[in-house]
């Protein structure tokens, strides 16, 4: 089957998955409603007879936003996963190796426990943003400072490194000031909850324009797996695109993490779902992953609103305990198939 | 003549020997049946001078009343309040970090962690008694046991589940304390406001529904069956939207934006002005309650603290849901 | 077209090449050969630029520090003693990442007629073609540095640097590498440098010999001159001409034998 048909079928179950994310929830709400609600709003038709609203706000203003996010995080997560996997030509690198996501958390920490709000809103998203860009440019700094030819090997013991770091930190913040705990703790499961579509709109330029950059250097992304030394004689400045790449994972990765809380194994495991199916070219691996783990992510997120409702599970919970035995499954097929 | 005295010495050397090692393990002994250090020496039958009451603890376990509770450590601020309402915050030689707030309680006084307390420093205190909540061993570990290997006396009052658990956790007290008369005012005073409360509950008038949020980041928290905030709503004839839910729950939007609550609670205290955090909440414009802005706060160490005080809490859901009763 | 001179390089503090220089014309080929840690392996990245270096290498007259970053792969280019690939991408694709320095950037690259068929004269020319369309993280090791070499030869550098290509071949292979080239490097005026283990295809591959040892130069001339002289033995740490000739011996008393058989 060529890439083309895969890519619209993904689409299509995008779509779906989107649809079934409006019309499924905790509170079961007849699809015909459903459907009044979407098209009166879409087309500005009035029906003769209305839908509750708190129905209607059920719908437009806490499913969809909902959605969205989820499909825009898991999109752009699974985008920095791959920039991650093919710049450290390591499969099980995610976002979260270089310390963005403890570097965050930490972020958001100060801000739960300090209790600043000099930004409105922002603040929590901005510091998060911006603790999980330091981190990230801190571990590239020491790791060029110790090895100047920025090896991956490097890269990822400094990653690794200031990872730790920040994680101490939250733990020691956590013991200091126990009231917050909870919302610390709860803060790092990640979740979509309590979600207004302004986060939506904040995340999209990231998830965008990130996306848009990591497909025009495809090609140099693909040169790249070989290696630092082959990639370098074959014309790609190596230097420069882990540079760029690295940091425009954090980014991405830090923007996300900042809304929606820490949400692991989307990135690690989303793009070699794409690889599997749509070959190991990032033309197509990028956008697949993309479509690919916005449809996981609000797959999960509907599973974590309905498994135990009106309870909520954090969706960072769902994406591991599905994720994990699926990936199992797909190494051992690998296995089978190289043994043949 | 020198081996005759080596005998004799011998002789009373080992029995000296002996006698204080039944002494130590008579000690042991007594430290282990929750015997505070400070008194008896010997593991004798109850017929002596001193009489030994026990009754039953708060955990459902035999407790041996002290001797004296003239050194009180309390390591939970609803119990320290109680311990303050009767009259025994002089008694205070130690709480938790969030007691020090509290009316009454010596700033002065050493402060410790509820999850992590200082084993040293307690013992040093010599405490005649120490009340916690049973809550530091939710994680599995009890970090309260090295005080108790240490012979010292300590009690576990669980978080209240019911009005009535309340009113047992301050007579408990009292016994401990040897307040018990107070005590008794104490719980008295309790029931016959509530009691004026009930009556001021219109009985006629169609039960309102009731959203009570104890948590709202990242996921909304409520309570549901089983505490004493539901009960509270269902005494004063009002019905919570969760009852069908068990101790705390953690809900979605949905869920709240679909029952639709006519009044909403909240006794959020980490925000400044968590009334006006639910009124602009994205959707929430739909909610009776918020239409009709039935939204109140609800005086957080009143609602969230079991102790007598739990009155204003009661007190001020009862004006909420019965304005003119109270004109 | 290569002039490099005084050449100092290593890895971290340890300095492995100690003030190196040689030349290279244009289309003349070179072996290097010598004992493990002389620093072969560092003078070809010294060349190819992965690796930093004091002292001043020239390429055609411009210094290999200015070039771009592309220009550069276009003038010289490497393939690695050994490469770890992780993902599935397929020979064919593979191969045609050789082809990076001759396109425009940018993600809706067209793949060139010429891009298409240098990729598989590259493919035909090592042996791949049937395997075009494996995975690479599937092969074996001898699979996976043919497909790095088409890669090479793909992307047409004016030289190409070989760390000890024929390790993982089957000697049919190595003979048949070592033929392709020398025939390629003529066909096209190319040059091409290559480490290597065995002295035999040193020979095959081209008259002029670089002997190193201890990150120097020990000797820089014909095979004849150099086989011929001390210089093997002192580098080796045996007595080469006398192991050469005893095997040539034999293998010279096996064709004797077959000769009167037949």
């Amino acid at each position: 089957m060529k890439n083309i048909k895969k890519f619209i079928i993904l689409i299509l179950l995008c779509i779906l998955s989107l649809i079934a994310a409006v019309g499924i929830g905790s509170v079961s709400i007849a699809p015909q409603d459903t459907l009044k609600v979407i098209v009166g709003q879409l087309f500005h038709i009035k029906f003769q007879a209305p839908v509750e609203d708190t129905i209607i706000s059920i719908l437009l203003k806490t499913r969809i936003p909902r959605a969205l996010l989820a499909f825009v995080s898991g999109g752009g997560l699974a985008v920095s996963g791959v920039m991650m996997q093919s710049v450290l030509q390591n499969p099980l690198a995610s976002s979260f190796t270089l310390g963005v996501s403890s570097g965050a958390a930490l972020g958001a920490s100060f801000v739960i426990v300090l209790n600043l709000s000099f930004l409105g809103f922002l603040t929590l998203p901005v510091f998060g943003l911006t603790a999980g860009i330091i981190t990230v440019f801190l571990s590239l700094a020491v790791a060029v400072k110790v090895d100047r030819g920025l090896h991956n090997n490097s890269i990822i013991l400094t990653g690794m490194a200031f990872s730790m770091f920040a994680n101490a930190m939250i733990t020691i913040l956590m013991s200091v000031s126990q009231e917050n705990m909870q919302r610390l703790v709860f803060w790092q499961m990640g979740s979509f909850s309590m979600r207004t579509p302004r986060d939506f709109w904040m995340i999209l330029p990231f998830v965008l324009t990130g996306t848009l950059i990591a497909m025009n250097c495809s090609r140099q992304m693909d040169i790249m797996t070989l290696g630092d030394e082959q990639a370098q004689t074959s014309g790609v400045d190596v230097q420069k695109m882990k540079w760029l790449l690295l940091s425009l994972g954090a980014i991405l990765t830090g923007a996300i993490v900042s809304v929606a809380g820490v949400i692991g194994f989307v990135d690690l495991f989303t793009p070699h779902v794409a690889r599997r199916i749509f070959g190991a070219s990032h033309k197509y691996v990028i956008p697949a992953s993309a479509l690919l783990g916005g449809l996981f992510m609000v797959t999960c997120d509907l599973l974590a609103r309905t498994v135990v409702a009106p309870l909520e599970i954090p969706v960072g919970a769902i994406t591991s305990a599905v994720g994990a035995p699926f990936f199992i499954y797909l190494f051992l097929n690998k296995r089978e198939r190289k043994v043949k | 003549m020198k081996n005759k005295f080596r005998k004799y010495l011998l002789v009373f050397l080992s029995s000296v020997m002996v006698l204080t090692t039944s002494a130590c393990a008579g000690n042991e002994a007594a430290s282990r049946s929750n015997r505070s250090s400070s008194t008896s020496q010997t593991s004798q039958s109850a017929s002596t001078a001193k009489e030994e009451k026990t009754i039953k603890d708060r955990e459902g376990n035999d407790f041996v009343l002290p001797e004296h509770s003239d050194k009180i450590i309390s390591m939970a601020p609803a119990i320290t309040q109680t311990i303050v309402d009767l009259g025994l915050a002089d008694k205070l030689v130690a709480v938790d970090k969030y007691s020090l707030p509290i009316d009454g309680v010596d700033q002065s006084l050493p402060a410790y962690d509820i999850m992590a307390p200082d084993v040293e420093s307690i013992s040093s205190l010599k405490p005649d008694i120490i009340f916690t909540t049973g809550m530091s061993k939710s994680g599995g570990e009890d970090p309260f046991k090295p005080i108790t290997d240490l012979g010292l006396l300590m009690t576990s009052i669980p978080s209240a589940s019911s009005l009535d658990d309340i009113k047992k956790d301050i007579l408990f007290i009292g016994q401990v304390t040897k307040t018990e008369k107070s005590a008794k005012k104490l719980v008295a005073d309790m029931e016959s406001k509530i009691n004026d409360l009930q009556n001021k509950v219109d009985k006629d008038a169609p039960a309102k529904t009731v959203y009570f949020e104890i948590g709202e980041s990242p996921n909304l928290v409520s309570i549901g069956n089983g505490t004493y905030l539901n009960e509270i709503i269902e005494m004063l004839g009002a019905k919570n939207i969760f009852s069908d839910q068990d101790g705390w729950v953690s809900v979605s939007e949905e869920s709240v934006l679909d029952k639709n609550p006519d009044i909403i609670f909240t006794n959020i205290d980490y925000m400044d002005d968590p009334v006006s955090d639910i009124f602009n909440r994205n959707g929430w414009d739909a909610i009776n309650a918020v239409k009709n802005k039935q939204v109140f706060l609800i005086d957080p160490n009143a609602s969230s603290q079991p102790n007598a005080h739990v009155v204003t809490a009661i007190e001020q859901m009862a004006k909420v849901l019965y304005p003119d009763s109270f004109k | 077209m290569i002039d490099a001179e005084n050449i100092t390089a290593g890895y971290g503090d340890v300095e492995i090449l100690h003030g190196v220089s040689f030349s290279l014309k244009d289309n003349e080929n070179l072996s290097i050969i010598g004992p493990n840690g002389c620093g072969k392996t560092t003078l070809l990245r010294a060349l190819a630029g992965t690796l930093s270096f004091s002292g001043d290498i020239l390429l055609d007259g411009k210094n290999v520090k200015d070039y771009k970053k592309k220009a550069l792969a276009g003038k010289i280019s490497m393939l690695s003693q050994s490469t770890q690939v992780y993902f599935n991408y397929t020979v064919y694709d593979t191969v045609m990442m050789g082809r990076y320095i001759h396109e425009k950037d940018g993600v809706f690259r067209k793949v060139s007629a010429r891009d298409k068929s240098m990729v598989q004269k590259a493919m035909e020319a090592t042996g791949i073609e049937q395997i075009y369309d494996r995975e690479v993280n599937t092969l074996s090791g001898g699979q996976l540095q043919r497909v790095l070499l088409a890669k090479v030869i793909a992307q047409d550098p004016d030289i190409i640097l070989l760390d000890e290509p024929t390790n993982h071949l089957d000697l049919s292979y190595q003979v048949e590498l070592i033929q392709f080239l020398k025939k390629w490097s003529k066909r096209k005026g190319k040059s091409v440098i290559g480490v290597l283990h065995d002295m035999n295809l040193a020979m095959m591959l081209t008259d002029r010999v670089l002997l190193m040892d201890h990150g120097k130069i020990e000797a820089d001339g014909s095979c004849r001159h150099i086989f011929g002289s001390d210089l093997l033995n002192k580098v080796y740490h045996m007595n080469v001409s006398h192991y050469m000739v005893d095997s040539l011996g034999r293998w010279q008393d096996i064709a004797e034998d077959k000769r009167h058989q037949d």
